[in-house]
């Protein structure tokens, strides 16, 4: 039975998931991208529909999942699949991106029994755009849905801010490695 | 009417014309969807009630996975990825770059007559639009569209 | 207006003496008294830690200055001066200045009635610290301290001790960081159950966290 651990990476298309985890990630990540259409095509070439992997190997040899979601709400269900047994979950929101609370809500909506159980981190890129809402809006956005969870402004292309993001989702996982058993196991179904 | 509007119309033209040719082919078969690579719909025909977009999306993330996959298995590309249930098929594949055609049919269907004629579709898509462009129904960007 | 008695602290450890400056004025109401927490001599009541090595010299020094000696201490026993046993709890705490006060603050041995009645009030064991609102990003990465912190807090209060033993700190370290987070605004102090010996969620971080925390060269 596979016991391996993993810390998850969602957002909106575009956000910054595939950078993050290839910047932490011992291997090269594992990338399912397909060629984006629409109107998302002006921004990107391709786009993830199933998920991205990377890993980091600790010194005993265990090994810590690092999955990246899909970011559209159309692949909800990769969403569904990919949180079994997640340890913590990051959150991207571009800040510059209108709707940037509604894009926010959409993950805590989809992501809403994960984060009950591990709490989740809000990475803010792009922060200093003065089109987004004052940060306190994304707390306030957080606190509608009874969670008190950081939002951490970064640029999610340099390393030590992902750590940065990894290190606070790691703090909220510890207290759940304290009360033992309360890590999410893997669903025997 | 725009000169891309016009094209796009033409486009889903052919590929219902690509329906029926498909439909007449393969006994059994109760479902046919075009989609963009990256999982929305463009057009389908269904025999009964089905949720196309999440159809689309699961044909993009599988044929993802399934490139990925072979790579990752020393292999050079996915030609289909096949999802054989109790009650029959289905069969998802490139058509180009930038769509998928995924096809539906029922358990007495020859999975080998069904795999042929879905290459042959989408040989037949890729040689009659190459150059065109393809958006999706209602060319709206997945995250409005919700 | 409840009559305000005294209580010296006098050579007890960091993490003892805050917990208890924050549980005294707490007692108020399950005493009828006002505890206030003092460092000058001739005080109603003298804590002295019993097991420390200069016991001995702050009880002396206790006993010819404050009017009630209350040794506390690991043992079951704390000799001729009133007994609180370890570890720290606000309900025994307040049951021993009740009894002080009702034989008016005699220095005798704390001998068990058990007849005496519950204390009423707030059923506080413990003080502790609650997350109020994580700090701004700024804050947290000129002190990642923080971070951790506010993670052991996030899911429920603890107690000083508890987020020293969680976070691996000492505890002066770990009260410097709270005390700075409570100037933040980012924590609270509130009242917390004691917990049972042996909880698990008292116990160190596990080693995955730390080992992952390592591998990735965070904290």
């Amino acid at each position: 039975m596979d016991r391996r651990r993993k810390f998850l990476f969602t957002g909106p298309t575009g956000v910054g998931k595939t950078t993050a985890i290839a910047l932490i990630s011992d291997d090269e990540p594992v990338a399912t991208e397909m060629a984006a259409s629409g109107e998302l095509a002006a921004t990107k070439t391709t786009t993830t529909t199933a998920l991205d992997f990377g890993q980091v190997r600790l010194e005993d040899g265990e090994v810590i999942g690092l999955y990246g979601t899909p970011g559209q709400q159309r692949f909800d269900y990769m969403w569904t699949l990919l949180q079994e047994r997640a340890m913590g979950l990051v959150i991207l929101i571009d800040h510059s991106r209108p709707g940037s609370l509604t894009d926010l809500q959409r993950y805590l909506d989809g992501f809403g029994e994960l984060i009950a159980q591990t709490g989740a981190v809000i990475g803010l890129t792009r922060a200093d755009s003065e089109a987004g809402p004052a940060i306190d809006a994304y707390h306030e956005c957080v606190a509608e849905y009874g969670y008190m969870l950081p939002v951490i402004e970064c640029d999610i292309r340099r390393a030590e801010d992902v750590r940065l993001l990894m290190e606070a989702v790691i703090s909220m996982a510890e207290p759940l490695a304290d009360d033992q058993g309360a890590l999410p196991e893997e669903n025997e179904s | 009417m725009s000169e891309t509007t016009r094209r796009t119309s033409r486009t889903l033209q052919v590929l219902e014309r690509e329906f029926d040719t498909l439909f007449d082919r393969v006994p059994g078969l109760y479902g046919v969807l075009f989609c963009t690579a990256d999982g929305d719909p463009i057009v389908e025909r269904f025999e009964r009630q089905m949720d196309r977009d999440r159809l689309a999306a699961m044909a993009s993330s599988l044929v993802a996975l399934g490139g990925t996959m072979a790579r990752t298995g020393g292999q050079q590309h996915c030609d289909y990825m096949i999802v054989q249930s109790h009650d029959g098929f289905i069969v998802s594949l490139h058509i180009g770059r930038n769509l998928l055609l995924s096809a539906l049919a029922r358990r007495d269907t020859s999975l080998g007559m069904l795999l042929s004629s879905c290459r042959a579709t989408s040989e037949s898509v890729s040689a009659r639009m190459s150059g065109a462009p393809i958006t999706p129904r209602g060319g709206q960007s997945d995250e409005q569209d919700r | 207006m409840p009559m305000k008695r005294t209580v010296r602290l006098t050579n007890l450890a960091a993490s003892e003496w805050m917990q208890l400056e924050l549980m005294l004025p707490l007692l108020d109401r399950g005493t009828g008294r006002s505890w206030q927490p003092t460092e000058e001599a001739g005080a109603d009541v003298a804590l002295v830690d019993l097991d420390r090595p200069d016991g001995p010299e702050a009880l002396a020094d206790a006993r010819r200055h404050d009017g009630c000696v209350v040794g506390l201490t690991a043992a079951c026993d704390a000799g001729d001066v009133h007994c609180l046993q370890r570890p720290l709890r606000a309900a025994a705490l307040a049951q021993l200045l009740r009894t002080i006060d009702g034989s008016g603050a005699t220095a005798a041995p704390h001998e068990p009635t058990g007849d005496e009645s519950p204390i009423p009030g707030p059923a506080i064991d413990t003080m502790g610290y609650r997350l109020v609102r994580w700090p701004s990003t700024d804050t947290m990465r000129a002190e990642p301290d923080f971070l951790r912190v506010c993670g052991a807090l996030v899911r429920r209060p603890r107690s000083l001790d508890a987020v020293s033993r969680h976070l691996g700190l000492d505890v002066d370290t770990t009260a410097d960081r709270l005390a700075r987070l409570e100037g933040l605004g980012s924590v609270e102090r509130t009242a917390i159950p004691a917990p049972e010996a042996g909880t698990p969620g008292e116990e160190t971080a596990q080693g995955l966290m730390a080992r992952l925390r390592n591998r990735l060269g965070v904290g």
